[in-house]
């Protein structure tokens, strides 16, 4: 598994330690949630310790994973990922910060994302899904994450920010790296070119406002001072992070899934209000993030004891597959009930900010591909692959359907 | 502004609305319940987001 291994501490039952590399665990084909649910149910109890990665806990049910999310007073974001070394990154705002210092950078966005900003934005969002599809269904294929899922959400996200449109492939070719990148090394060098992009457009909104959420952000007092290069630069960068890579790797899945099981698409096609609760559906099954928090006070959990100062691995994945909460959970069943009460988009004072617009994006592309291509397949001959860090992404997806 | 018994709150990450003359019988809590008074510990039915991320419909 390609790191160094750290011993568990004392008194940690062997039972519960288990070999597993959150950054380099085997997959089975493109099942990233079930292969790794596979390991670490293979485990009794609910939180285990793996060597890997500086060595950390991992909760792995549903109830702690809630827990880990909920409990900031024991369960800091300061540090989000687990790793060997600890990163000298510049912080995410406000992602990294615990609260209640995050709330006044979190209400900025939560204004641009609120329900009634994301009606408006999904008018738009429809608007441009209809017209990508409408762009490749006379070929009869398509690659579809070049094609359509780094497409949609990117420029609506960039709307929001005020990003011009041909930075688009700059953009997500350099977050791809910055989240996915081979090396440390690489990847902090591509999310050096994030924060240096991010904090050019502020520069460009400070001497130019708009009315777009970077302009918003530069104008904004946060304790009566206008909110300093350090927190704008991690709120820049979140904002690129989050924005280009989050919804556009949940497609890939979504695509994934419906090419292979056509029953499923014709249950959608006979039944386009099953739409809804198909969403949140797939969204349990098919979670993208493995989140990460920070030991900040001794707690007990599960009967073992974790310390000030460890990390804790928080897979999203391991609540909406725990069959403890939803039987079955490897089956997908649109008539599932309440599918959407699962960790998929985080919890606690840091659920993703972004949920809405990310369920109306994906709510659209069910709509309007299943009208304009109701039936489409894997490439023959092709290899599609998961890769993976702390969001899981299909790199390439090559579809076919039936001309017209 | 609203009458308290024909409030709705909506929530912010899903947007299940609660409506206070429908209450959330399956979670036990009974139509005509006011908002101050459903549990600080109820969570969204539909996305188990707190009850601290409703907000009075057209609030946000």
């Amino acid at each position: 598994m390609g790191n160094e291994t750290i011993e568990a501490p004392a008194g940690v039952p062997a039972e519960r330690i288990v070999d597993f590399d959150i950054y380099d665990f085997p997959v089975d084909g493109l099942d990233y949630q079930g292969s790794m649910r596979k390991i670490l149910a293979s485990r009794p109890g609910a939180v285990l310790w793996s060597p890997h990665n500086g060595g950390h806990w991992i909760v792995r049910t549903s109830d702690t994973v809630a827990k880990v999310l909920s409990d900031h007073e024991h369960f800091s974001s300061r540090r989000i990922q687990v790793e060997s070394a600890p990163s000298e990154r510049a912080a995410l705002v406000p992602l990294q910060l615990d609260p209640p210092a995050h709330a006044p950078y979190r209400a900025l966005l939560q204004h641009a994302l609120s329900p009634k900003a994301v009606g408006q934005l999904g008018i738009r969002a429809r608007e441009l899904t209809i017209e990508l599809i409408e762009g490749f269904k006379a070929d009869g294929y398509c690659e579809f994450i070049g094609q359509f899922a780094q497409h949609l959400p990117i420029a609506i996200f960039m709307e929001i920010v005020g990003l011009p449109a041909d930075d688009r492939l700059y953009l997500t070719s350099i977050a791809e790296i910055a989240m996915r990148g081979e090396t440390d090394a690489e990847r902090q060098e591509a999310i050096g070119k994030l924060m240096a992009y991010g904090m050019g457009k502020v520069a460009e909104r400070r001497a130019n406002p708009g009315t777009d959420l970077i302009s918003r952000v530069v104008g904004t007092d946060v304790d009566g001072k206008p909110i300093d290069d350090a927190a704008l630069s991690g709120l820049t960068l979140l904002l690129l992070l989050g924005g280009l890579d989050t919804v556009a790797s949940t497609l890939g899945f979504y695509a994934q899934f419906l090419a292979t099981h056509p029953e499923h698409r014709k249950r959608l096609q006979d039944d386009p209000d099953l739409i809804v609760n198909a969403n949140e559906e797939l969204l349990r099954r098919f979670p993208i993030a493995v989140l990460a928090r920070e030991v900040k006070a001794d707690v007990e959990l599960d009967g073992v004891l974790l310390k000030a100062g460890e990390m804790v691995l928080v897979p999203t994945q391991m609540d909406g597959l725990d069959e403890r909460k939803f039987a079955d959970p490897l089956t997908v069943d649109f008539h599932r009930e309440k599918p959407g009460a699962n960790s998929t988009f985080g919890g606690g004072v840091h659920r993703c900010v972004g949920s809405m617009l990310a369920r109306t994006e994906l709510r659209i592309f069910l709509e309007e591909w299943l009208k304009r291509i109701p039936d489409f397949a894997i490439k023959p001959r092709t290899s599609p692959r998961v890769s993976a860090r702390s969001v899981a992404t299909i790199t390439r997806l090559e579809l076919v359907w039936p001309a017209p | 502004m609203t009458a308290p018994g024909t409030r709705r709150y909506l929530c912010f990450y899903c947007g299940h609305v609660y409506d206070e003359a429908l209450g959330a019988p399956d979670d036990g809590i009974p139509p005509g319940t006011l908002w101050e008074d459903v549990p600080e510990d109820w969570v969204c039915p539909e996305c188990a987001a707190a009850k601290a991320d409703f907000a009075l419909e057209g609030e946000f």
